[in-house]
C-alpha cells in the first residue's frame, strides 16, 4: 500500500487558482466519491482550506495512485476553468506523511504557527472518515498528524506570540494591566482595525466601552455589538480620564488627541497607566503624548515592529517543531512499513493454530484412556510447540528493517505456507500492530 | 545533655532547610528560563514549603537554646532573614508574579540560609538584656519588615526592567516571562504597606524597650537614625504613590532606594559606622 499526495498551496498557486480549486464543505462527499472510484485508490481524504487543496490517498501502487490523483485535480481545474500548470506538487511514502504532519503543525502555513489549521485537518479527516473513505492507513496517518499538531502546540512556543497587529495590541495590554476584565476602553473612530482590536479586547474581558465617532450612527451600530456606549467626538475628553485603553482609528488630517487632553486626564486618574493604540494613518494622537508619565503610546508602526519580532521568534520555534515532526514521521513510517507484514503473520498464525487444533483433537480421540490432567498436558505441549515455531519468524520479519525487505519476506512466507488469501490489499484491517505483538507473546 | 540534642536538631533541620531551599532556587530559575518546565516551578514551590518548615523547626530549636529569637549575631540573623523571606514569598506573592519574583528571591533566600547555617556558632552567652520579649518583638518585626521590603524591591526592579522594554517598544523574551506592570506595581504596594507597618511596630517596640531598660525613649545613634530615614522613604512611597500619583516607575525607584537604605540600616551602621548600642 502506497501513500500518495497531490495538491497545491499558497507556495505554488496564486489565490485565484486556489479559491477555484478549493472544495466547499458540502461538496466533500461528492468529490471524495469521485476520487475513490478512480483506479488504484483504496482510501482517500481531501484537505481544502483557503491556502491549500491537498488530496491524500492510500493506493495499491504509487504510479497508478499518482495518476488518479492528478486526474482528479485536472478534472476539477477543467470544470472550474483554471490552468493548473506547474502548481501541483506530488509526494509519496514517508515524504507524503511528513508533509501532512508539517501541515497539521502549521509549519507549512502562510503564517507559521497559526492555530486554525489543526481544526481544518480534523474536519478534513472527519469528512473522509464519516463517508467511509479512509481505512487503516489514512486513519492512522491523520490521527498521527493531529497528535503531532497538538504536540507541537504544547511543546513549542510556535503559537505563543501575537503575529497580527490587533492581537499584538491585546498582548501588550495584558503586559501592562494583567487581567483585562473590568478594564475600561475608549474607541475613537470606527475603522476596521479598531473594531478588530476591540473584539479581541472584549473577548479578553474588557467592559465599559465607550465608542466615539463623527457619524453617530456608525458608533451606535458598533456599540450595539459590544454593549458599549456611543458618544459624539466632543465627549472624548470626558471619557478619557476613565479609560485604561484607548484605541483610535478616525480619519482626520490633524491629531484629535493632544498632550493637553491627556495631561488633564492623567491628573484626574492619578496617573493610573493608560495604553493608547493609535492605528490611524495619519496619526490621531500627538506623539508627545507618549512622553507623559504612565502613558504607553503605540502607533501602527510600533505594533508592526512587535509583530515582526514575534514572527522572527516563531521561526526559531519552528526549528524545534521540525524536530518533533521528524521524530513523529519516523514513528509513523515504522508502523507503516510493518503494515504489509501484519496480515501475513496473522494468516500464518491462523493456519498453524488451525493445524494444531485439528491434530490435537485427532490424537486425543485415539488416546481416550488418558486422565483429564494428561489430556491437558498434551494440549499444552501442542500449543507451546506452535508458539515456539512461530516466535522466530514473527520477530525476524518484524525486525527485518526496510519496507521492501519486509514485503519480500512476507511474500516468501505466503508462498511457502500457501497463504494465498492473505494478500495485504484485502486484509482485515488491524487497529494497532501493538495488539499483534501482544498476541505473539507466549500465552501463559 | 539537652543542649546537644537541641544542637543536633538545629543543625540537621537547618542544613536540610538550606539544601531544600537551594534546590528550590535552582528549580525556580530553571522554570523561569525554560517555559516548558512548568513542573519544575511546582516542585520548586513544594520544596520551598518543605524547606521553610525545616527552617522553622531549626529556628524554634535555636530560640529555645538561646532563650530569645535567633537575631543576636550577624550570621544567625542571615539565616532567620532567609527564612522570613521565604515566608513572605509564600504568603504575599500571588501566582502571576511568582515565577519572576521567585527567580530573584528564592536563590537569594537560599544563599542567606546557607551562609547562616554554615556559620552557626555555639550558643554564646546572650546578654541577659536581650532575653526580653520586647527585644524579640522588636527584632523579629524589623526583620520580617525587611523581608517584605526585599520582595517590594524585587517587584520594583522587575517593574523597571519591563517598563523599559514596553516604553522603548523593544519587547524581548524576558518581557514574555514577566508578570504585568500593574501586577508588579500592586505587589510592590502590598509589600511596602506590610513592611512599613512592621518597621513602625519595631521602632515603637524598641522605644518601649529602651524606656524600660534605660528610661529614655530614643537614643540618637546611627542605627536608629538610619531606621528613621528608611521609614521615611517608605512613608514617602505611600504618600506619593497614593496622593500624588507616583505609581509605576517612580514607586519602583522608591522601593529600590528604600531597600538600599534598609540594607544600610541593617549592616552599614554596624560595619561602616560601627558604634551604637545595637549589638546588631
Amino acid at each position: 500500500m502506497q501513500i500518495c499526495l497531490a495538491g497545491l498551496s499558497h507556495k505554488t498557486a496564486p489565490l485565484d487558482v486556489r479559491e477555484k480549486i478549493a472544495v466547499a464543505r458540502e461538496d466533500y462527499g461528492h468529490f471524495l466519491a469521485e476520487i475513490a472510484a478512480l483506479p488504484a485508490i483504496a482510501e482517500v481524504a481531501v484537505l481544502s482550506t483557503c491556502n491549500r487543496t491537498e488530496l491524500y490517498a492510500a493506493a495499491h501502487s504509487y504510479h497508478a495512485g499518482r495518476h488518479s490523483l492528478e486526474l482528479a485535480l485536472a478534472d476539477r481545474a477543467r470544470a472550474a476553468g483554471v490552468e493548473l500548470g506547474e502548481s501541483v506538487y506530488h509526494q509519496h511514502g514517508p515524504a507524503a506523511a511528513r508533509h501532512l504532519l508539517r501541515v497539521a503543525s502549521s509549519l507549512d502555513s502562510l503564517v507559521v504557527g497559526e492555530p486554525q489549521i489543526l481544526g481544518q485537518v480534523k474536519d478534513a479527516y472527519r469528512a473522509a472518515h464519516e463517508t467511509g473513505r479512509t481505512g487503516i492507513v489514512l486513519d492512522r496517518l491523520f490521527t498521527h498528524a493531529l497528535e503531532t499538531g497538538k504536540r507541537v502546540r504544547t511543546e513549542t512556543a510556535i503559537g505563543a506570540c501575537a503575529v497580527s497587529v490587533s492581537s499584538a495590541a491585546v498582548e501588550l495590554a495584558k503586559k501592562i494591566f494583567g487581567a483585562l476584565s473590568g478594564r475600561h476602553a475608549l474607541v475613537v473612530g470606527a475603522g476596521e482595525m479598531a473594531e478588530l482590536s476591540l473584539r479581541h479586547l472584549y473577548e479578553a474581558g474588557v467592559r465599559d466601552i465607550v465608542i466615539a465617532n463623527r457619524t453617530r450612527d456608525t458608533a451606535e451600530a458598533l456599540a450595539a455589538s459590544f454593549h458599549a456606549r456611543a458618544v459624539g467626538m466632543d465627549e472624548i475628553g470626558a471619557a478619557l480620564a476613565a479609560s485604561d485603553i484607548v484605541i483610535t482609528q478616525a480619519a482626520s488630517p490633524e491629531p484629535i488627541l493632544g498632550r493637553a487632553a491627556f495631561e488633564r486626564a492623567m491628573r484626574e486618574r492619578k496617573n493610573r497607566p493608560v495604553f493608547v493604540i493609535d492605528i490611524a494613518v495619519p496619526r490621531n494622537v500627538e506623539s508627545e503624548v507618549g512622553q507623559l508619565y504612565n502613558v504607553f503610546l503605540y502607533d501602527v508602526d510600533d505594533l508592526g515592529r512587535v509583530v515582526e519580532g514575534n514572527l522572527a521568534r516563531r521561526s526559531r520555534e519552528a526549528e524545534h517543531a521540525d524536530q518533533i515532526v521528524e521524530h513523529e514521521t519516523a514513528r509513523f513510517v515504522k508502523w507503516w512499513e510493518g503494515l504489509d507484514v501484519v496480515p501475513t503473520i496473522v494468516a500464518l498464525r491462523a493456519k498453524l493454530e488451525g493445524l494444531r487444533d485439528q491434530e490435537t483433537q485427532r490424537l486425543l480421540t485415539r488416546l481416550d484412556h488418558l486422565s483429564e490432567a494428561d489430556r491437558r498436558l498434551v494440549e499444552q505441549f501442542a500449543a507451546q510447540l506452535v508458539q515456539k515455531i512461530l516466535h522466530d519468524p514473527t520477530s525476524q520479519i518484524r525486525n527485518a528493517g526496510e519496507a521492501e525487505r519486509c514485503s519480500a519476506l512476507a511474500a516468501g512466507l505466503r508462498y511457502l505456507f500457501k497463504l494465498e488469501d492473505a494478500s495485504p490489499a484485502d486484509a482485515t484491517p488491524l487497529e494497532e500492530p501493538a495488539d499483534e505483538t501482544k498476541q505473539a507473546e507466549p500465552r501463559s | 545533655m539537652p543542649l546537644s540534642a537541641l544542637d543536633l536538631v538545629i543543625r540537621i533541620a537547618g542544613w536540610l532547610g538550606a539544601a531544600f531551599a537551594l534546590v528550590a532556587g535552582v528549580l525556580t530559575l530553571r522554570a523561569f528560563f525554560d517555559p516548558e518546565a512548568a513542573a519544575a516551578e511546582r516542585t520548586g514551590r513544594i520544596l520551598l514549603a518543605v524547606a521553610t518548615i525545616c527552617m522553622t523547626s531549626a529556628i524554634v530549636a535555636r530560640s529555645v537554646q538561646l532563650g530569645t529569637v535567633p537575631l543576636s549575631s550577624p550570621l544567625e540573623s542571615l539565616f532567620t532573614y532567609g527564612w522570613l523571606v521565604f515566608f513572605v514569598y509564600l504568603l504575599l506573592v500571588r501566582a502571576p508574579e511568582r515565577p519572576a519574583v521567585g527567580t530573584l528571591l528564592v536563590p537569594f533566600g537560599a544563599l542567606c540560609a546557607l551562609a547562616g547555617i554554615s556559620g552557626l556558632t555555639a550558643p554564646a552567652d546572650v546578654q541577659p538584656i536581650l532575653k526580653n520579649p520586647l527585644f524579640a518583638f522588636h527584632a523579629l518585626a524589623a526583620f520580617l519588615g525587611y523581608s517584605a521590603l526585599s520582595v517590594a524591591c524585587c517587584a520594583g526592579i522587575l517593574y523597571l526592567v519591563l517598563h523599559d522594554q514596553i516604553a522603548h517598544k523593544r519587547l524581548g523574551r524576558l518581557a514574555a516571562r514577566l508578570p504585568s506592570l500593574e501586577d508588579l506595581d500592586a505587589l510592590g504596594h502590598r509589600t511596602v504597606i506590610s513592611g512599613l507597618t512592621l518597621l513602625t511596630a519595631s521602632i515603637v517596640a524598641g522605644m518601649v524597650w529602651a524606656k524600660q531598660e534605660w528610661d529614655v525613649l530614643w537614643i540618637w545613634e546611627p542605627k536608629g537614625i538610619w531606621a528613621l530615614l528608611t521609614w521615611a522613604v517608605y512613608a514617602f512611597y505611600l504618600v506619593a504613590r497614593n496622593g500624588a500619583g507616583w505609581r509605576g516607575v517612580r514607586a519602583a525607584w522608591l522601593s529600590a532606594i528604600g531597600f538600599v537604605a534598609s540594607i544600610f540600616t541593617l549592616l552599614g551602621t554596624n560595619y561602616l559606622l560601627g558604634w551604637g548600642r545595637h549589638v546588631f
